[in-house]
C-alpha cells in the first residue's frame, strides 16, 4: 500500500516536472516570438522611413537577384530571420540593415561593385548587423531613455510606429559605434566565405569605397557614419582575412553574366 | 631601410677602393630610406622579405618594419609594391594601410582605375536630413515584404554560379587592443583566422 502511494507520488511529481518544462518552454517560445515580432516591427518602421527617402527600384529581376545572393550568405549566419532584401533608387553610396531581417541597398552602391562576390560581402556585412542586433539594441536603449523621461506614457499603435520610424531615421543618420562596423565586416567575411564566395572581395569593396572619400556627396552619409575604408581594411587584415581559404572554383560565366545583367538593369 | 643579403648587388665595378664602396653603399641606403619614407603612402608592418612572385617565392631583398612601400597592384591577397627602384610582392596583411595607426589612409593599389564609377551627381533622398525629417512610406514597405527567396531556388542559383559552400570551420578572431608602435606600424599579432585547410597561396 505504502509502496503504491510512493509510486503514485513519484508519478505525480514526474508529471508535474514534465508539465512545468512544457509551460516554461511555451513561455520561452512566446517571449521569443514576441521579441522577434517587436524586432520585426522596429525593422518595418525603419525600412518605411528609409523607403520614404528613396523608393524601391522597379525591376523584379534585380530585386530577385539581391534576394538570392542575400539569402545565400544569410543561410550561413546561423539565424532564422525571414530575409527581405531590396534595391532602392538612389545615387547615394549606402546600405541599411533594419532589425528583423530587412536590408536595403542603394543602386549607387551596387553600380560601384565589380562582381557578385563584392555584392556578397556588402550583403553579408548588413546581415551581420541584423544578426548581432546592432540597430535594434540602439532602439531599445532609446526606448528606455524615452520611457524614463516621459514616465511610461501610453501611446497609440500608429503613434508608436511613426515614432519608431523617426527614431530609426535618426539612428541611421547618426550611425553605429566603430566596433559594430568592424564586427559586421569580420562576421560578414565569415558568412560569405562559408557560402563559397571569395573573401578577397571584401578588400575590393573597401578599396572601391576609399575612392569616394572626399567631397563626393554620394558618400557623405556613408563616411559620416562608418570608419574609413582604410581603417576597416586594416581591421580585417589584423584578424587574418588573408589566411582564410579562397574558393577553389573561379566564378564561372553564369555568375559573371548574371551580375553584369543585374548591374545593367539598375 | 633596406638590407641587402647579397652586398654584391650594389657593388659598382670601378669602385675598387673598399672604404669608398662602403661610403657609396651607406649613401645609397640613406637615399633609399629618405626616398621610400617620403614618396610612398604605405609602410611595412614588420621586418619582411620581399617576394619575387605572388606565390610565396622569396627574393633576397629584406625590408625593415616601417619601410615605405608604394602599392602598384593587388592580386587577391598579394600586392605588387615598389620600394625605391626595386619591385616585388608582399602579402596584403604585411602592409599597414594606415587607418588603424593614424598614418596615411589612401589605398591606391592601382587596380581601381576609373572603373565603372559614374560621375558625381546630387544624392537623392538619402541624406542625414532626409532620413530624420522624411515621411515613412508604408506602401513601399509592403512591396519590400513581398521580396524574398526560397531555399531550393537559392541552392539552384548557387550551383549555377559555381558558388560552393565551404564545410570547414571559418572563423576570424577579433583582435585584442594592441599598442601602436612609434614606427608608424601596428603590431599585427591579432591574426586569428582559423580553418582546418588553408590554401598555401591564393592567386587564381
Amino acid at each position: 500500500m505504502r509502496a503504491r502511494l510512493l509510486a503514485n507520488r513519484k508519478k505525480t511529481m514526474t508529471g508535474n516536472f514534465i508539465g512545468q518544462i512544457g509551460v516554461w518552454t511555451l513561455l520561452g517560445a512566446t517571449i521569443c516570438a514576441q521579441a522577434q515580432t517587436d524586432e520585426e516591427n522596429v525593422g518595418k518602421a525603419g525600412a518605411a522611413q528609409v523607403l520614404g527617402g528613396a523608393a524601391l527600384v522597379v525591376g523584379p529581376q534585380s530585386q530577385q537577384y539581391v534576394n538570392l545572393v542575400g539569402n545565400a550568405v544569410a543561410k550561413h549566419s546561423g539565424s532564422n530571420y525571414k530575409w527581405h532584401f531590396g534595391v532602392i533608387k538612389s545615387d547615394a553610396i549606402n546600405a541599411f540593415a533594419l532589425p528583423g531581417g530587412y536590408i536595403l541597398l542603394s543602386s549607387g552602391l551596387l553600380k560601384s561593385l565589380e562582381s557578385e562576390d563584392d555584392l556578397a560581402f556588402v550583403l553579408a556585412h548588413e546581415v551581420s548587423h541584423v544578426v548581432r542586433k546592432h540597430h535594434y539594441q540602439v532602439v531599445q536603449r532609446q526606448r528606455l531613455a524615452d520611457q524614463a523621461s516621459k514616465g511610461l506614457q501610453s501611446v497609440t499603435q500608429d503613434a508608436e510606429t511613426n515614432k519608431l520610424a523617426q527614431a530609426s531615421g535618426q539612428i541611421y543618420a547618426r550611425g553605429l559605434d566603430k566596433s559594430a562596423e568592424f564586427e559586421s565586416d569580420r562576421m560578414g567575411v565569415e558568412f560569405m566565405t562559408r557560402a563559397g564566395y571569395d573573401p578577397a572581395a571584401a578588400l575590393n569593396v573597401l578599396e572601391k569605397l576609399q575612392r569616394f572619400k572626399g567631397d563626393d556627396p554620394r558618400a557623405e552619409l556613408l563616411f559620416s557614419t562608418h570608419p574609413s575604408p582604410a581603417e576597416r581594411m586594416d581591421q580585417l587584415l589584423l584578424v587574418g582575412i588573408d589566411k582564410l581559404p579562397r574558393p577553389s572554383a573561379k566564378a564561372n560565366s553564369a555568375r559573371d553574366g548574371r551580375f553584369k545583367a543585374f548591374q545593367n538593369a539598375l | 631601410m633596406i638590407c641587402q643579403s647579397r652586398p654584391c648587388v650594389l657593388t659598382v665595378k670601378h669602385l675598387t677602393n673598399k672604404s669608398y664602396t662602403m661610403s657609396f653603399r651607406l649613401a645609397f641606403t640613406v637615399y633609399l630610406f629618405i626616398f621610400c619614407t617620403f614618396s610612398a603612402a604605405q609602410a611595412l608592418r614588420e621586418d619582411q622579405g620581399l617576394f619575387d612572385k605572388p606565390d610565396g617565392t622569396l627574393s633576397t631583398i629584406k625590408l625593415k618594419a616601417g619601410t615605405a612601400v608604394k602599392p602598384l597592384k593587388r592580386q587577391g591577397f598579394w600586392v605588387e609594391v615598389q620600394v625605391g627602384t626595386i619591385s616585388g610582392w608582399l602579402k596584403v596583411s604585411m602592409i599597414n594601410f594606415g587607418g588603424a595607426s593614424g598614418g596615411p589612409t589612401a589605398i591606391d593599389t592601382g587596380r581601381l582605375g576609373t572603373g565603372n564609377i559614374v560621375s558625381t551627381s546630387a544624392t537623392r533622398g538619402l541624406s542625414a536630413k532626409d532620413l530624420i525629417n522624411g515621411k515613412p512610406n508604408f506602401e513601399e514597405l509592403q512591396k519590400l515584404e513581398q521580396l524574398n527567396a526560397d531555399g531550393a531556388t537559392v541552392v539552384a542559383f548557387m550551383s549555377e554560379g559555381n558558388v560552393i559552400p565551404i564545410e570547414q570551420k571559418i572563423s576570424l578572431t577579433p583582435p585584442k587592443p594592441a599598442p601602436v608602435s612609434n614606427a608608424g606600424a601596428t603590431t599585427s599579432t591579432g591574426a586569428g583566422a582559423t580553418s582546418s585547410k588553408q590554401k598555401k597561396d591564393d592567386d587564381w
